[in-house]
């Protein structure tokens, strides 16, 4: 059963508490009633609390920007891993989000650099290939890059979005690769959905 | 295959049943709007979450309720489980064993059914639309994967036409560079929507054409896919592609993904002739039990079982010999749900298992 959120008298009506449990409620993954507990929680807590999160929020604003040349966030300008030495300039992984990189970070088997495109081709969302800034990353690839590993998600639009990075950048001599896809580690065959087994059936590969 | 119990609740103008069904024939008489065939609706929903009379889900729910709730024991030659569809107005839930399935996808091929319905005239002799929903249901209850092939086909051409709309407004270089991505996985899925459809419509083809002359003198009556003549999805994929190549004008004057098997058709022809052009009324009822027909002996053919038979008023309006040939084709070694006003209405020699009286949506054993 849902109530109405902000029937006269209750708490939301507030127009304080109204206009923080909005501003909570743009936020992914949180409905209005998850925003309305949430802001109930804070008000609950010592002040010194909240305004620890409130600096924690306005440090983010000013004190973190994406970086100029591959999209990830940092405090510094460029980004660390666009400024490591030790990382090898030559790879480019082009990936959708900044959770991807994070993701890829944490296997600690990548050490090349990152492009985030910040969303996929998908045109019903009105999505084309300048909003997710391939123009910028085909300028990229102009500097000396040996590879460019295609990370999107093995989505239609992820794979759409990888194919047509594939042909934009042809002419440019660099060597493109896309993550391999099939079955999870530690888990069951049994379970596997027909479309990832059938894939993972059709790019079996030799035991070496 | 065979639905062992059934508890409806709320659903339709069902307001509460709760049957406990044999094998064989379980016939249910009543009156016109008693909840005959929302008895049938329930059972197509636990069987494939959808309904065959309404796209707009909270109808099924009964007047002035806010749930409704299906859920049935099903027997197969693999075992038995428990089916359950909650239903509310913007939400429904599925369960096979208590456990919740994820898509809609995962319900198929759990309880497999063959509607016979008076609707069937359109699928036999009405538009494109009709035959491809036909055949689409057919194979996704003896193929669930199918679904997840064809929801990824759909969603291909949705975003290939607003790129073309798009495009209608501005068509630059760029613009066909980021068509051309989209092309190729189009063309991959409709050749395999196409190569699974025509496969199908191969294997129910002889079929259709033998139950049609079981029934009728007039046939032979013939199914076709002419878009799966070449067989393998390779030549299947180079000839959508010539297709694409050759509409590429049209296309980008009207915006629209103008081939694909989300236009194709599966016309039906009698003695040679386009059944929903020249067809008679008969002829296209006949044409209509054939392809029902033909659909039940092609799922156990691909399955090994009998699907569960749900006839619903179709026999009342044939005459006494087409009535005899019609229960000559059906297959009953299996379950038959069959509804009906009138006993009188089945014919003659047919004796069901069990008997149901429906009435002011309830529904209850005849008293023997």
């Amino acid at each position: 059963m849902t109530q109405p959120l902000s029937s006269p008298g209750s708490l939301s009506a507030v127009p304080i508490i109204e206009r923080a449990v909005k501003q909570l409620s743009k936020l992914p993954g949180i409905g209005p009633r998850m925003a309305q507990r949430l802001t109930l929680a804070l008000l609950k807590r010592k002040k010194e609390e909240v305004q620890e999160l409130v600096d924690a929020l306005g440090q983010l604003i000013d004190g973190v920007n994406p970086c100029p040349e591959c999209g990830n966030y940092d405090q510094q300008t460029p980004c660390r891993i666009c400024a490591d030495d030790q990382r090898d300039r030559s790879v480019i992984c082009v990936v959708e989000q900044h959770q991807d990189l994070i993701a890829i970070e944490r296997t600690s088997q990548y050490h090349g650099l990152y492009h985030i495109l910040g969303g996929v081709l998908s045109p019903i969302d009105g999505v084309g290939p300048e909003e997710i800034g391939i123009p910028k990353l085909l300028r990229r690839l102009n500097e000396p890059v040996r590879e460019v590993i295609l990370a999107t998600n093995p989505t239609i639009e992820g794979d759409a979005t990888a194919h047509y990075i594939q042909d934009a950048s042809k002419t440019l001599g660099v060597r493109i690769t896309r993550l391999a896809r099939g079955l999870p580690s530690g888990s069951d065959i049994e379970y596997a959905d027909e479309s990832t087994l059938a894939l993972a059936l059709s790019t079996r590969s030799e035991l070496k | 295959m065979r639905l062992a119990s059934l508890l409806i609740r709320h659903f339709r103008l069902i307001g509460e049943a709760s049957l406990e069904l044999g094998s064989g024939m379980q016939l249910f008489l009543g009156l016109n709007a008693q909840g005959k065939t929302s008895l049938i609706e329930a059972i197509v929903f636990l069987s494939t979450s959808t309904s065959h009379r309404t796209h707009k889900e909270e109808e099924l729910i009964q007047w002035g309720e806010e749930t409704a709730y299906l859920r049935g024991r099903v027997e197969r030659l693999d075992g038995e489980e428990t089916l359950a569809c909650g239903l509310e107005k913007k939400r429904k839930s599925i369960k096979a064993d208590d456990v919740a399935l994820p898509r809609v996808g995962d319900l198929y091929g759990r309880l497999r059914t063959v509607l016979f319905a008076p609707e069937d005239m359109a699928v036999a002799a009405g538009g494109p639309a009709e035959r491809r929903r036909y055949v689409d249901m057919a194979i996704a209850q003896i193929d669930p994967s199918y679904i997840g092939l064809l929801q990824q086909y759909r969603r291909l051409v949705k975003q290939r036409n607003q790129l073309l709309k798009r495009m209608q407004l501005r068509s630059d270089n760029s613009a066909q560079k980021e068509l051309a991505v989209w092309d190729a996985p189009f063309l991959d899925a409709a050749a395999k929507v196409t190569e699974r459809r025509g496969r199908y419509v191969r294997a129910l083809a002889p079929l259709v054409t033998e139950y049609y002359g079981r029934l009728a003198d007039d046939g032979p009556c013939v199914i076709h896919y002419p878009a799966a003549e070449p067989e393998t999805a390779e030549d299947i994929r180079a000839r959508l592609a010539e297709r694409l190549e050759r509409s590429r004008g049209t296309e980008a004057e009207r915006g629209n993904t103008l081939i694909g098997p989300h236009r194709d058709d599966m016309p039906c022809t009698l003695a040679g002739k386009s059944l929903a052009q020249f067809g008679s009324q008969g002829q296209r009822r006949a044409a209509a039990l054939s392809l029902r027909l033909a659909e039940a002996r092609a799922a156990r053919d691909a399955v090994g079982e009998t699907p569960l038979l749900l006839i619903d008023d179709v026999v009342y309006e044939m005459d006494n010999t087409r009535r005899a040939r019609f229960w000559d084709s059906v297959d009953r070694t299996g379950q038959l749900i069959v509804t009906a006003a009138d006993l009188g209405h089945l014919g003659a020699r047919i004796e069901p298992a069990q008997i149901f009286e429906v009435n002011h949506g309830s529904i209850h054993p005849a008293a023997s």
